[in-house]
């Protein structure tokens, strides 16, 4: 081929990958009760969708599976079949299946074979064998198949031979294969035989895509394909199934036209039965899926690293329209009121496009909450509960590196609620609850920050099975801890109260992991929790990691950025609040606490100069310390920089930024400076 | 804020008549005269805007805002204990490019731009000085002023420059 595709598999990864999410999502919304008939046209375009473009990259694996599954959707969707449990189930295994292929394409492990085999033979299952109501012979019956061997075959006798050798070695009774009128072969294999595996062991040698089953009856009714079954598959057949390989011809729906009359025999003949009441509105007209999908939208696809590269240039910008609005500040404003007018006009206008390039970044934070469906459904299944997931503020927005470092600590929130906090249907009932329970995924904005939180109704968290399981880790952990104190003891590391090992949690690993995630992306978590009523966990995220609240602080000639997170209060020192030990070391009383004070000098290599101008007190995992500083110089957003891309690791600073003027300006690593505060007072004492 | 230095476009007609031949920037530090790779070289800027890190040697001045990279810089002259170390509207930062990397190097001037033959640099002696020989690619000699050729990419990417996280020992945490 002239063009070379490989070019767009990229598009296509992704779009399928989009396709999938969607198709999943949509199985999982189904109410079995009332199935909607939009929302299974929904799925069964992105079924076709995946198989189409499978097919015109030339994956044949994912066409082929896919084929399969849209043949079970199109009959769903027709009504042809009674929409059920095991349909969802095997449509959703499809769905892993396709994912998984997909990622073997794309060169991450490689096809597992056998797995889609098994999907496969499911699936087909699935609708062959409960074919259209009212008729439950053809599953059983015989079963009639053609093929064609490939065109430059050296020699069909010898093939079709093994192929025999095959069928005998599987123990399936066949007859046949013979050549048939049209160039083809046909067989006949015994009642019972599985489809799945026949078809393996043909397409084995066949040409791909030419194997076609029909099923079969013994009936003299079936005189129209006693014939070999040229006549059904030839030409025109074939031109349709070259574009989608691997049909099965009895499933196309010009098939269908051959059968029901045929099942049906002589009563009602040509109308397609009416299996199941259709609901109100029944008819086929494809429609847009009426979901909520506020992100249908029109939308491009952009690389992160341009839009990372255009969010570097506005932050040039804004620092040179920086400097430009401090340079002509000592104008003349009455002889440049025109330059002025300008300037001004350009701080507007870059403020604005800074804010509009920093939102590209922004994603809802559906794309982390769409998998929870999927988690909670398999995972209440595993652990026999009955769980109901609700979503709110899905469309709240977050910046696109935090949304894939929230996914894992989250996964681990709501596994954990599933499986500690909600209790087994029978608890739940004796308890006089819902025997389902609720589990709330909330995300939404406060103050600058995102708040997402896991809310279960479920049993709570056990005071006392904590306390006794701290002592017994020998963690610090007094009776009179308060509730707070208390449940962040779970997240310490190794520590887990659940009273089995279970393949879902309770190995301890996790609520620690959790929080040194959380914390590491500028978060706090938190947690409330009523015994019997349940437990609320409460992450709170900055709205973006590429940029940091920061208060300006001045030390010298030199300013520094403490990240607001971690700021608690700033006080002016009375001298008297200030003691010594030692001599050298100092402690601060503040109200009933003593804490270090670091002059923030020291801490960065300088002379300690002058007295405790500013005590800025810091907090960090609950320890705190009194940074001196000289002066408060402001509070601002900062853009964060990596001073490790052309320097190094610096200790006590976690980044740089550059300030409104220009001069770059080093961002405090608070933790690391708690830390050695800590350590200065332990030698010291 | 940004002075850019015109670059002299001298050449040595010597060395192009020679084939195989490199072009070097060379700059003085003091009395000394130092080349490197001119390819080494990203830009030439003035000396400003410095922003001291703590716990780095002295020779690291700090960091600055280069069009939004953060980028160290160096003072040669402190490293090499050489010339007078002051900072002027006339100091120089040659930006070096070292695969990827971006460092700022204080010199006193930035003299020349010319093209070495091959043959030209001759191999240093063994000696001991504040620079070490492992990063001297070798000596050469133009109008009768001695250039020593520096491996200016081994030289800041060595350890006891501080400059990378490997294998540094400088900057212990207290």
């Amino acid at each position: 081929m002239a063009v070379d595709m490989s070019q767009f598999y990229q598009v296509f990864f992704e779009e399928t990958a989009e396709h999938l999410e969607n198709m999943e999502r949509m199985l999982l919304d189904i109410d079995l009760a009332r199935i909607d008939d939009e929302q299974m046209n929904a799925i069964f375009r992105a079924a076709h969708s995946i198989k189409g473009s499978a097919g015109t990259f030339g994956f044949q694996d994912l066409a082929d599976v896919t084929h399969e599954l849209e043949t079970l959707l199109d009959r769903v969707r027709k009504h042809d079949l009674a929409m059920n449990a095991d349909i969802v189930d095997a449509s959703i295994e499809a769905g892993d299946l396709l994912r998984h292929l997909l990622a073997a394409h794309r060169g991450e492990g490689s096809a597992d074979l056998p797995r889609t085999a098994r999907v496969c033979v499911r699936l087909r299952a699935l609708y062959l064998e409960s074919p259209p109501k009212g008729d439950d012979k053809v599953g059983t019956a015989a079963t009639h198949f053609a093929f064609d061997l490939p065109a430059d075959c050296p020699d069909p006798a010898a093939v079709v031979a093994n192929m025999c050798a095959e069928f005998c070695a599987r123990g399936l009774t066949v007859t046949g294969p013979e050549v048939a009128d049209g160039g083809g072969w046909h067989g006949r294999a015994a009642a019972g035989t599985d489809a799945g595996l026949l078809r393996d062991i043909v397409e084995f040698a066949a040409q791909a895509g030419s194997f076609r089953l029909i099923a079969d009856e013994d009936d003299a009714g079936w005189g129209l394909f006693e014939q070999p079954p040229a006549p059904a598959g030839s030409d025109d057949g074939f031109g349709f199934f070259d574009d989608a390989p691997g049909v099965p011809a009895g499933d196309v729906d010009p098939g269908y036209g051959f059968f029901e009359p045929l099942n049906g025999s002589s009563a009602e003949l040509p109308v397609l039965p009416a299996v199941r009441p259709a609901p109100p509105a029944g008819d086929e007209r494809p429609t847009r899926p009426g979901r909520s999908s506020s992100a249908a939208d029109a939308s491009i696809r952009v690389g992160v690293d341009k839009v990372d590269q255009i969010i570097n240039l506005v932050g040039e910008l804004v620092i040179t329209q920086a400097m430009l609005a401090s340079a002509s500040s000592t104008l003349d404003p009455v002889a440049f009121e025109r330059l002025l007018n300008g300037v001004q006009q350009l701080e507007r206008n870059t403020r604005d496009l800074q804010a509009s390039v920093m939102s590209i970044r922004m994603l809802p934070i559906s794309m982390v909450f769409s998998r929870f469906p999927r988690v909670v459904r398999d995972l209440s299944q595993k652990l026999g509960k009955q769980v109901r997931l609700v979503l709110e503020g899905e469309s709240t927005e977050l910046d696109r590196g935090l949304i894939e470092r929230l996914a894992d600590p989250l996964t681990h929130l709501v596994r954990n609620s599933l499986d500690h906090g909600i209790e087994g249907p029978d608890i739940r009932e004796a308890a006089g609850k819902p025997r389902e329970g609720t589990i709330t995924l909330k995300a939404f904005h406060q103050s600058g920050h995102i708040v997402v939180e896991v809310i279960d109704d479920g049993a709570g968290l056990n005071r006392e099975r904590i306390l006794a399981k701290a002592r017994e880790r020998e963690l610090p952990a007094g009776d009179n801890l308060s509730d707070q104190e208390v449940w962040s003891l779970i997240f310490e590391a190794g520590f887990s109260t659940a009273e089995a090992v279970t393949e879902v949690s309770g190995r301890g690993v996790g609520m620690d992991v959790v929080k040194r995630n959380i914390t590491s992306m500028g978060g706090r978590i938190d947690i409330d929790s009523l015994p019997g009523s349940g437990t609320r966990m409460t992450v709170r995220l900055p709205l973006t990691l590429a940029i940091l609240d920061g208060m300006s602080v001045g030390v010298g000639s030199d300013t520094y950025i403490v990240p607001l997170n971690h700021v608690v209060e700033s006080l002016q020192p009375e001298p008297s609040m200030i003691k010594s030990v030692g001599g050298e070391q100092r402690l601060v009383q503040v109200r009933n606490e003593f804490l270090t004070v670091l002059p923030l000098s020291t801490a960065m290599g300088k002379d300690a100069g002058g007295s405790a101008g500013i005590l800025v007190i810091l907090e960090s995992d609950g320890e705190k310390i009194a940074l001196s500083v000289d002066e408060l110089l402001g509070q601002h957003q900062v853009v964060i920089k990596s001073l490790e891309a052309n320097y190094r690791k610096v200790p006590g600073i976690s980044g740089a930024t550059i300030m409104g003027d220009g001069h770059v300006g080093l961002i405090l690593d608070v933790p690391f400076l708690v830390q050695s505060a800590r350590h200065l007072l332990t030698v010291a004492a | 804020m940004t002075e850019v230095v015109n670059m002299p476009t001298l050449r040595s007609d010597a060395a192009v008549r020679d084939g195989a031949s490199s072009e070097y920037l060379t700059f003085r530090l003091g009395e000394e005269e130092y080349a490197i790779d001119i390819l080494k070289v990203q830009e030439i800027r003035g000396y400003d805007a410095v922003t001291g890190i703590a716990h780095a040697p002295a020779f690291i001045k700090g960091v600055i805002n280069l069009r939004g990279l953060i980028v160290p810089v160096v003072d040669l002259r402190i490293k090499f204990g050489v010339g007078l170390v002051e900072y002027t509207p006339f100091t120089v930062t040659i930006i070096l490019n070292l695969g990827g990397r971006i460092v700022g190097m204080v010199v006193d001037a930035v003299s020349d731009v010319m093209a070495l033959a091959h043959a030209d640099v001759l191999p240093a002696p063994e000696f001991s000085s504040r620079l070490d020989t492992r990063y001297i690619h070798g000596l050469a000699t133009y109008d009768d002023r001695m250039l020593i050729v520096v491996d200016i990419e081994k030289l800041m990417l060595a350890p006891e420059m501080a400059l990378s996280d490997e294998g540094t020992s400088a900057g212990e945490r207290p």
